[in-house]
């Protein structure tokens, strides 16, 4: 029967169907690799720096020496991300400001020489198989 | 009429009560025995009110539409856990995962409630001892499909939650993802206490529509059937209908508390959380000074907070009187259920008391 | 011949029915699922003689219109102590068993007089109350069996603790005493507990010849109508009382009958929820909440019992895992539920 409650309880469905299509992608929380690594994305190639600092969203910073890997977890679809330089003696040499989107499961990990050297996007593949 | 004296209405005061009263006297024996703090005890009450405010508070609509005890409201804390297990398993946090959670698990809440509901409404005059039995079924089928179902026919993909054999949920589950986000979605702090604020905002809410439902319509047809059946049906109110959804919103509403619960407790225990659930909030309605035909928002929170005081205190003060904390604990069992049977005893005691006045007065003796 | 079988299935009612076709499916498919037909049958022989009294029991409160006996762990809980005492005093054998039943019905006289005494005063709403009353004496009894002076070093906690432990084995006491009476072992796997039998079979001719008595009688008349029976001079509340009185000793003999089988007592949380079994078999043997004879005992015990053995054990080999607890609860719950919902017609 096509009338004005039942549309109206159908619209109230797709409304609830949305929102809850909304709090998944909003709130899901993903396991992201921070890598400091060299990489090699379309030709280009960045190098990583010796020693950086790496905030997402303002949360608590990752150190991550030239090579190294690290792990944590973001949520949502868009992210800040603060990349703060070091010299050897720990003070902050250069500071990069950056937005970044979630990407997909495959892509999964964070590449910092990539976001520093400009790079479309800093999310690339990841080696884990999840 | 006759008007009462101050001596019979200081009785009805005490017999109408006796349940509370007890109570109080016993925590006011326990707790020196106990050796807590009163800020220590101060503050548990307020985490448990926050906690279990909500849970109680589902109770009063089938107690208002003449149902009895909804001992059914472990159908809605299931719903509510199979909700929170597949939002887990998605790994979406925070408020959003707990508004996800509550919103999975709405349907099957009202389709277990609907099931309940139609079954009580073939077992009238035996509302309660059927809902119970229908609790321990139905907590039968929620172990077939989550410790069976649950990662064969339902897929899991998050391999945390799966026991070691490939399929089925394990029985604790971290939900440290969701921990507090009700609770602390307000930031309040006093000194060093983190308050519950969003829980509490909640729970406020949640009252003020039991208020409002109760001026409504539907509230007044629930509280005719619950006053009598027959005469409601007369009157032209769809009774069955109406008891059955007397039922779904109470089974949401537990759904609702379950959650709750669990986002404050953190842990969520997928075999036991939820008959505990069931167990502790009638207990808790009844220690507040509810009956089995008339429950008050009042009831509910002091009954909360009666229960829970018994509750942390026992084990210690059984410790000190007797040796043995593991007396204590049977205690808080022995009471929980001790204080069920006296109330559902003075209750049905009080009930045929005036049955038997109606009948002799109604024989033409004075 | 078709009107004999409708007559049949009309009597019997159609849920004993389904499930009787259902329990002999179970055998049938056994062999074919790697499941031994004898070990099956002695299985369930074994749990029809050991639950039989206990389900005895709910047949007084019934037939007086108190209801279910949820309350069972009251009398559960007089024949506890019985065995347990009957241990302490470490008589063995036959003399053990006698004691324990000897300790154990006074007690349990004791406690159905107290019981039924409360059931009085709240009459129509007796299955909730006798249910939190059963748990609430077990919760008590918890406390109990920690502080109770009991020192038999079989039964205490190891290394110096005191109290009572959970679980207490009467091998070398009267284990089997009265299984093994007269039993029957027939090849390695079937065992036929024929002294059980001998005294269950014995148990529901003394029921049955009770109902016939003129307290008896009385007592049918209060549970099928109360006004009339008030009327003709029964004293309705003593013949209450005495139904429950009856029904507590019954589940404390009972609860040592099954303990002599089942080899262990079960002390503390054990007795919790030992009432609902009962009931469901009962209620499947055809009783209503009104009415139960001594063929809804017999056939409900072997149904229920047949049921909870066979459908595990079948279901295990053909899923190969192990669901048996939880079909327990499904089936034996199903089974209370379906009998709560029957229409009563009223006759009043």
């Amino acid at each position: 029967m096509i009338n004005r409650r039942n549309g109206f309880r159908v619209g109230l469905l797709v409304v609830l169907v949305l929102f809850g299509m909304y709090l998944y992608t909003s709130g899901k929380q993903h396991q992201v690799l921070v890598d400091n690594m060299p990489i090699e994305l379309e030709g280009k190639a960045y190098a990583p720096e010796a020693l950086i600092r790496v905030a997402f969203n303002g949360g608590e910073p990752l150190e991550l020496a030239s090579g190294d890997r690290d792990v944590t977890h973001i949520v949502g679809p868009r992210h800040t991300v603060k990349i703060e330089v070091l010299n050897e003696s720990g003070d902050v040499v250069n500071t990069l400001e950056g937005e970044f989107r979630w990407v997909g499961r495959k892509k999964s990990m964070f590449s910092a020489p990539a976001l520093m050297g400009g790079a479309p996007s800093p999310m690339v593949d990841s080696p884990v198989e999840e | 009429m006759k008007a009462y004296t101050t001596k019979e209405k200081i009785q009805h005061f005490l017999i109408s009560n006796a349940v509370p009263i007890i109570f109080i006297l016993m925590s006011a024996v326990a707790i020196p025995l106990s050796g807590f703090s009163a800020t220590y005890l101060v503050q548990e009450m307020l985490i448990r009110l926050a906690r279990n405010s909500f849970l109680v508070l589902s109770l009063i609509i089938p107690i208002v539409a003449g149902m009895g005890l909804n001992f059914g409201m472990v159908l809605g804390a299931m719903a509510g856990q199979i909700g929170l297990i597949l939002v887990s398993d998605w790994a979406v946090v925070g408020m959003r995962g707990l508004l996800l959670a509550a919103m999975i698990a709405t349907p099957i809440a009202i389709g277990l409630g609907y099931v309940c509901g139609a079954v009580l409404n073939r077992a009238k005059g035996r509302e309660m001892v059927t809902s119970y039995i229908l609790g321990f079924f139905v907590n039968g089928i929620y172990q077939l499909t989550v410790l069976y179902g649950f990662g064969k026919l339902v897929p899991i993909g998050n391999a945390e939650l799966v026991l070691s054999r490939g399929y089925g949920i394990r029985n604790a589950i971290n939900l440290a993802g969701m921990r507090h986000a009700l609770d602390y979605l307000v930031p309040i702090k006093i000194g060093t206490l983190n308050v519950p604020v969003g829980t509490y905002l909640t729970i406020a809410l949640f009252c003020l529509f039991i208020v409002w439902f109760r001026r409504t319509k539907l509230g007044q047809d629930m509280r005719a059937i619950g006053q009598d059946m027959g005469v409601a049906g007369a009157a032209g109110i769809p009774v069955e209908k109406t008891r059955i959804i007397a039922i779904i919103i109470s089974t949401v509403l537990a759904c609702y508390g379950q959650i709750i619960f669990l986002q404050n407790i953190g842990t969520m225990n997928t075999y036991n959380s939820h008959d505990q659930a069931g167990m502790f909030a009638i207990a808790a309605l009844l220690i507040g000074g509810a009956t089995v035909s008339k429950a008050t928002i009042p009831n509910v929170f002091v009954g909360v907070v009666l229960f829970h005081l018994m509750f942390v205190v026992s084990p210690m003060a059984g410790k000190q009187l007797m040796g043995q904390a593991q007396i204590g604990e049977y205690f808080r069992v022995f009471v929980s259920y001790g204080i069920i049977a006296i109330s559902l005893a003075l209750h049905a005691w009080k009930r045929q008391k005036d049955r038997e006045r109606a009948r002799r007065s109604l024989r033409g003796e004075a | 011949m078709n009107e004999k079988l409708k007559g049949f299935i009309e009597e019997a009612g159609w849920p004993r029915v389904i499930i009787g076709l259902f329990l002999l499916s179970l055998f049938v498919a056994a062999p074919f699922v790697k499941v031994r037909v004898d070990a099956s049958i002695s299985d369930t022989l074994v749990r029809f003689g050991m639950n039989g009294i206990l389900v005895l029991a709910m047949v007084p409160m019934i037939q007086s219109g108190c209801g279910l006996n949820f309350g069972l762990p009251l009398g559960i809980i007089a024949g506890l102590l019985g065995a347990v005492t009957s241990i302490q005093l470490a008589f063995t054998g036959m003399l053990g068993f006698l004691t324990a039943l000897a300790i154990a019905i006074p007690l349990a006289a004791l406690f159905g007089t107290a019981y039924g005494l409360l059931l009085n005063r709240v009459k129509g709403d007796e299955m909730m109350i006798a249910t939190y009353v059963g748990f609430s004496s077990v919760a008590f009894m918890c406390m109990m069996w920690l502080l109770l002076p009991y020192t038999s070093p079989t039964m205490i906690w190891g290394y110096g603790g005191s109290g009572l432990r959970t679980t207490i084995s009467v091998e070398g006491y009267w284990l089997h005493i009265l299984s093994d009476f007269l039993s029957l072992q027939i090849g390695q796997y079937l065992y036929v507990p024929t002294g059980m039998f001998i005294f269950f079979g014995f148990m529901c001719f003394l029921m049955w010849a009770f109902l016939h008595t003129k307290t008896g009688t009385a007592m049918t008349a209060v549970g099928s109508n109360p006004e009339f029976a008030r009327a003709s001079g029964i004293d309705v509340n003593r013949m209450r009382v005495v139904s429950v009185v009856l029904s507590t000793v019954l589940a404390a003999i009972g609860i040592i009958v099954y303990q002599q089988s089942f080899g262990f007592i079960q002390l503390y949380m054990g007795p919790f929820y030992m009432a609902f079994p009962a009931v469901a078999a009962i209620l499947l043997g055809g009783a209503s909440v009104h009415k139960a004879s001594m063929v809804n005992v017999v056939i409900g015990t072997f149904l229920f019992q047949g049921i909870l053995t066979m459908t595990p054990s079948v279901i295990n080999s053909l899923l190969q895992t192990d669901m048996s607890e939880v079909i327990r609860i499904v089936v034996s719950n199903g089974m209370i539920l379906y009998a709560l919902t029957r229409k009563v017609q009223v006759k009043r």
